[in-house]
């Protein structure tokens, strides 16, 4: 049976929680570093590639919502949707590998990958 | 004679907590807490209040269906096929949690109140959300939102649960006069 009254079990209970979550931030911070592309994901599958490097202004359109995409100083972050939530808007700027943005209605994910050179350096 | 009474009793009660829980969630959904904590998805958990009273009151299996009552109810009424893979893994994994938690206190492993249970329902609808999305969108990136949602939902977990501590004393006698014990 339950208690009625809060007992030490409780806080041992909130604080792991709460430790466990640091710690996976932790673990997926250390692992990740500025991206050098994003990647946004259609419903269908298909995927779009869109260089961190470049300003550039994407429109998208995904199961009836559209989404604007702004590309600058090597974040990328979506500036219009008419998806009823608008959680992707305030997901604000991601730049860093793994992070997404996600807008549900239009099963649209965006995705910082690492997206490296694709050669490592010139010679001659 | 005594068995009917008690079957259609039983099946009032968890009609009306069903149907609780639906009204809860639907409640829920009209306030934006998105404005305050910018996290998709996260909610009081309301309804969870109602899963947790049967699960004391009735049985284990009532609850389950309770559960996955008010689940089915709410896609079909407010939401969509994604919708309802996403709700379903987080009340599924919630649902467990609340399970082995109920069995644990049982047995006398454990003396938590409701307001751990809150916090660790919470977490585990977390977890079983975040798992649903990844499948769901097919990427692994999805857990960056993992350590916010959960530790936030723990904490409201904590404060649903401590509504809980509060009022079952005043159910308990509610309940006894409809035959109902807690366990």
């Amino acid at each position: 049976m339950f208690e009625t009254k809060f007992c030490r079990a409780d806080l041992i209970a909130l604080a792991a929680v709460l430790l466990a979550s640091i710690l996976i931030f932790v673990c997926l911070s250390a692992f990740s570093e500025r991206g050098g592309e994003a990647v946004v994901i259609f419903p269908d599958g298909s995927e779009r590639r869109v260089r961190l490097n470049e300003d550039t202004e994407i429109h998208l359109e995904a199961r009836g919502v559209h989404l604007t995409l702004v590309v600058g100083d090597g974040n990328v972050r979506v500036t219009e949707s008419d998806c009823p939530g608008h959680d992707c808007e305030r997901r604000g700027r991601i730049s860093r590998t793994g992070e997404v943005i996600v807008c549900a209605p239009a099963g649209i994910v965006i995705r910082v990958e690492a997206g490296g050179e694709e050669v490592d350096g010139y010679a001659g | 004679m005594r068995a009917d009474k008690n079957a259609a009793r039983r099946t009032a009660v968890c009609a009306s907590f069903a149907v609780l829980a639906l009204g809860l969630s639907y409640l829920e959904s009209l306030i934006p807490l998105e404005l305050i904590l910018p996290i998709p998805g996260v909610k009081p958990g309301l309804a969870n209040l109602a899963v947790t009273l049967v699960m004391v009151y009735v049985s284990p299996g009532a609850a389950a269906a309770v559960s996955l009552t008010r689940v089915l109810l709410s896609a079909l009424l407010f939401g969509s096929p994604a919708s309802l893979f996403l709700s379903l893994c987080g009340a599924a994994t919630s649902y467990a949690m609340l399970y082995c938690l109920w069995r644990a206190a049982r047995k006398g492993f454990v003396r938590v109140s409701f307001a751990g249970v809150g916090a660790l329902c919470a977490a585990a609808h977390a977890v079983g959300q975040i798992a649903a999305a990844c499948l769901l969108f097919g990427t692994t990136a999805i857990i960056t939102y993992l350590p916010v949602l959960a530790s936030v939902s723990a904490l409201i977990g904590t404060l649903t649960g401590l509504l809980l501590n509060a009022a079952v004393p005043l159910c308990d006698r509610a309940a006894r006069t409809f035959g109902f014990s807690r366990s």
